[in-house]
């Protein structure tokens, strides 16, 4: 069998800033693999896809896809591939039926052959009855499965996806690996790169990028299966499992890697190292792909996060967050509807869903950033729309994507921060020096934020958000495209504040991060369709994406009804 | 060609999906014209006058009842200067016109006298407009005088201005042609470095980079769908100013059409450029008014007037596209077709537009760097 991809020693370095995106890499894939291009972001899943396709040159080092040179044969390569990048490509204002043509003109698909094409498309991935849809109305999903189609004309024989599954509902991510796999089994070979580690375990290979260094090439579960005697879940549920994971850390067990689960504590044991030192019961556990990842990155930080030392919220009612039939509509469209729970003191509240399901919407209601249409919110017992500005005096909020000011350095966002938040003099004084000693920022203060390493970018946020020492913390999507292991220090920054009674609601698509959550409320299509603890949900064995697919399925029925 | 016809053809739906491009190209353009038409008036009608008479009244009812009859003033007499001095500080009147006391004898040609006219030159145009109101109409008055006394009068002076191509002095006539050449800029530009940049923005360029269709199709597609676009607009507003505002046209339809044609090139150019080195709507659209409308306002000598400005500015004026085509647009609409200029111009036209087609074929990439 021959190899479709061919890589020796390659280098991309760019310049101003300069950076190596990709780091002296060889490798080669053979035909008829779906193989996961897996890392997070910034690792340079992006820049090898672009390098592969021509649409990048090397700094140095040599390439060969099919057979051919990228950079001299860029016309013959795009003959035989199919590339989808980010976004999808299609042209909103386009109906399915004319972005279809339009590709299908592009690539030079003669009359004949073009209406037996698109039958084939239209039907493998149902988009037949929508033909005339614009591509902007169309759900993520079917966006999602409209860019495959487009890839697919012209009968590539290596087809190249750039995170096709990012913030799309799960079913649909699933649908889309099932329709990859039949095009596999017609000898089409797939490169398909994404920041979830838990979608790398169902690929035939996966090529692991940290920092533009290839860490690992091979069957996903041959890297697993290493691990396979070293990871260990807490016997019985814990009543407070963020105490459990503190008290290990503390006493310094040979993990490399502990996180909540539910209402357990998972525990990756270090190499060649006993159970001796770990004083709970453990059963073993089968590993997954992410512990094998957290390994060979060198494991997670196994110190208490020492954020929370000064804190002291003082008293607080047992309920502290309130939603009541919150519901909000833009113009006929219901972005969220009769959503209403309660979240108690020193609880991590999550909201679980796909982009467009309406979390955002929840949660921006709930920090008086938009206006219910009926319902009411309520914070500390306050009104959340009669009084927005009490009530968000106790919030904490912690925007996507870290919204710092990027050209301000760290200094300058903290004064920024703790100014608009109404701290003076010497309360501002110490307040900023406390925020540098507990994160650590000494090194960094002159640097403007934005060149900041993601996990100093991620600690300045929370500095910023806390400021005001709030009882209450609104995280928006806070880990998404963060590495797992800066994702794990940002977690125990938030579970040693929880212990000390702050509480917390956070937003996040990634389903497996729902299990560090005390209690979720799983949102879709603008409700909220279950609420409950993560071991409430899932049923035996089953992971958070299996329990949220069959809830949503176990949900339509009844709303058909 | 297929490749070709299908990019087009896509842009075209995307025009027409598109509810801005069809703001920017007939909605603004639209109330531009009727702004440019009716609320900038540079005439000047009706200066409220304040006229002051030194000598006896009698002898000066001629005159007096003159200037109350022009519809360029509208007079307020006073009784003494201070009086009208006031006035003029407190804004009641804009300017004020002393006549001497020997005004009689001067007007009849017995002496000489000097009309004294003081205006508030906050304006500048209403102390230059009120001088030459007043020349013209004791100028008009004397006529009349020698005319009905008969001819055994001495007259004084004689002034006798005629204007060419725009007889009645009305601004509209040379703003709104002015205009459409402003327009045609902020269309072609602003529309088209929208439109590459939205395509950068939106992930579509990298597809199409990896499609069969190259370059010089993706550019050349984007010249002729907003080059059709643009020229409707032009159309439009032609219609406008000459149907609707009366605007006189003298020229040829042909030569308008190829030369208009010609600037919409240079200006299609510009903003494809400017979308192409941005790939950022925002920045390209801050580009667009920085680059292309605010230089083809002020130095396209459209509405200001290029031989007025320091030498150096006027060279500099050459580089602005607009430059070489308001001449030809302005000639066409109020002179007729005259040829030196339209060739010259034509050909620097051609010029810009061929260096910016070159240019944007250099630095277009089939790749991201």
């Amino acid at each position: 069998m021959t190899n479709i991809v061919e890589i020796n020693r390659l280098n991309k370095i760019f310049q101003n800033p300069d950076i190596t995106a990709i780091d002296n890499i060889t490798l080669s894939l053979p035909q008829g693999e779906v193989v996961g291009l897996v890392g997070p972001d910034g690792a340079g899943k992006t820049t090898l896809i672009r390098l592969l396709l021509g649409l990048l040159v090397p700094t140095s080092g040599e390439i060969s896809v099919l057979n051919l040179n990228p950079v001299k044969q860029t016309h013959q390569l795009h003959c035989h591939i199919g590339y989808m990048p980010q976004k999808f490509g299609l042209y909103e204002d386009l109906s399915i039926a004319e972005n279809m043509n339009l590709y299908a003109d592009l690539k030079e698909i003669p009359a004949a052959e073009r209406a037996k094409q698109f039958d084939w498309l239209l039907k493998f991935t149902g988009l037949a009855p929508f033909t005339k849809r614009l591509a902007g109305r169309l759900s993520g999903g079917m966006k999602q499965k409209l860019g495959l189609g487009c890839t697919l004309l012209g009968n590539p024989q290596f087809l190249l996806l750039d995170e096709p599954g990012v913030g799309v509902d799960p079913i649909s991510r699933q649908e889309l690996m099932k329709m990859v796999y039949s095009l596999r089994d017609k000898g089409i070979s797939v490169l398909w790169s994404t920041s979830y580690l838990d979608e790398a375990e169902k690929f035939d290979r996966v090529l692991l990028l940290n920092n533009g260094k290839l860490i690992f090439n091979g069957n996903p579960k041959d890297l697993t299966e290493q691990m396979q005697g070293r990871v260990f879940q807490t016997a019985a549920e814990e009543k407070n499992p963020r105490q459990t994971l503190r008290r290990l850390m503390q006493k310094g067990a040979p993990l490399t890697d502990a996180v909540i689960s539910g209402r357990q504590v998972r525990l990756i044991l270090q190499n060649n190292r006993s159970l001796e030192q770990i004083d709970v019961p453990v059963k073993p556990v089968t590993p997954r792909f992410e512990d094998a990842v957290i390994d060979i990155l060198g494991g997670a930080e196994m110190t208490p996060s020492t954020i929370a030392r000064q804190i002291d919220i003082g008293n607080l009612p047992d309920t502290v967050i309130k939603a009541e039939n919150l519901t909000k509509m833009y113009g006929d469209f219901i972005a969220a509807q009769n959503i209403s729970f309660n979240i108690k003191r020193g609880e991590i509240f999550g909201l679980l869903g796909p982009n467009g399901a309406g979390k955002s919407t929840t949660f921006k209601m709930l920090c008086g950033l938009a206006k219910p249409t009926s319902g009411q919110g309520f914070i500390l017992n306050t009104d959340m729309i009669k009084n927005p500005e009490a009530a968000r005096a106790n919030l904490g909020y912690m925007a996507q994507k870290f919204s710092l000011f990027s050209t301000l350095s760290v200094i300058q966002n903290l004064k920024f921060f703790s100014g608009i938040y109404g701290l003076r003099g010497t309360a501002r004084e110490n307040r900023i020096k406390q925020m540098i000693d507990i994160f650590e920022l000494k090194p960094y203060l002159g640097q403007p934020s934005g060149n900041l390493p993601l996990g100093f970018k991620q600690r300045l946020a929370l500095a910023c958000a806390i400021m005001h020492n709030p009882p209450i913390l609104f995280l928006d999507e806070p880990t998404s495209g963060v590495d797992p292991l800066t994702r794990r220090e940002f977690w125990n920054h938030i579970n040693s504040m929880v212990e000390k009674g702050v509480t917390v609601m956070v937003t996040t698509h990634f389903m497996d991060e729902a299990e560090y959550c005390d209690r979720i409320a799983l949102i879709y299509q603008g409700q909220a369709i279950k609420i409950g603890t993560p071991d409430e949900l899932k049923k035996q064995g089953e992971t958070m994406e299996d329990a949220f697919i069959r809830l949503i399925n176990e949900y339509q029925p009844e709303a058909a009804a | 060609m297929k490749i070709l016809k299908a990019l087009v053809y896509k842009e075209f739906l995307q025009i027409i999906r598109d509810p801005s491009s069809i703001l920017i190209a007939f909605i603004l353009p639209f109330i531009l014209i009727t702004i440019f038409a009716t609320a900038i008036n540079l005439d000047n009608n009706a200066i409220e006058t304040g006229l002051v008479i030194d000598g006896d009244r009698s002898q000066v009812n001629d005159i007096v009842s003159a200037f109350e009859g022009s519809r360029f003033l509208t007079v307020t007499r006073y009784n003494s200067r201070k009086e009208a001095q006031e006035a003029l500080i407190r804004g009641d009147i804009r300017a004020m016109v002393v006549l001497p006391i020997n005004f009689a004898k001067a007007f009849v040609g017995e002496q000489a006298a000097t009309i004294q006219v003081l205006a508030d030159a906050s304006d500048p145009n209403v102390a230059l407009f009120t001088a030459a109101y007043v020349q013209g109409i004791v100028a008009t008055a004397q006529k009349i005088l020698l005319e009905t006394n008969g001819s055994n009068l001495h007259s004084g002076i004689q002034i006798e201005a005629v204007s060419w191509y725009n007889p009645e002095l009305k601004s509209r006539y040379f703003i709104l042609p002015n205009s459409i050449a402003i327009i045609m800029t902020l269309i072609g530009m602003l529309l088209t470095a929208l439109v590459i940049a939205r395509e950068w923005e939106r992930g579509t360029m990298e597809s199409l980079l990896t499609t069969k269709a190259s370059k010089l199709q993706i550019i050349t597609a984007k010249y002729i769908s907003y080059y059709c676009l643009a020229m409707l607009s032009a159309i439009f507003c032609t219609f406008l100013s000459v149907i609707v505002f009366d605007v006189p046209f003298r020229g040829s339809l042909v030569v308008y059409f190829v030369t208009s044609s010609l600037f919409l090139f240079v200006s299609i150019g510009m903003g494809c450029m400017i979308s192409t080195l941005t790939r950022n709507q925002f920045l390209a659209s801050v580009a667009a008014a920085m680059f292309g409308f605010l230089p083809a306002v002020i130095l396209s000598g459209g509405l200001f007037e290029i031989s007025s400005m320091p030498r150096i500015i006027q060279i500099a004026t050459n580089i602005i596209p607009a430059t070489h085509f308001v001449p030809i647009i302005k000639n066409l609409f109020m002179a007729g077709n005259i040829w030196p200029i339209i060739f010259g111009e034509s050909l620097n036209l051609l010029i810009f537009g061929l260096i910016m087609f070159g240019l944007l074929y250099r630095v277009t990439k089939e790749r991201l760097e």
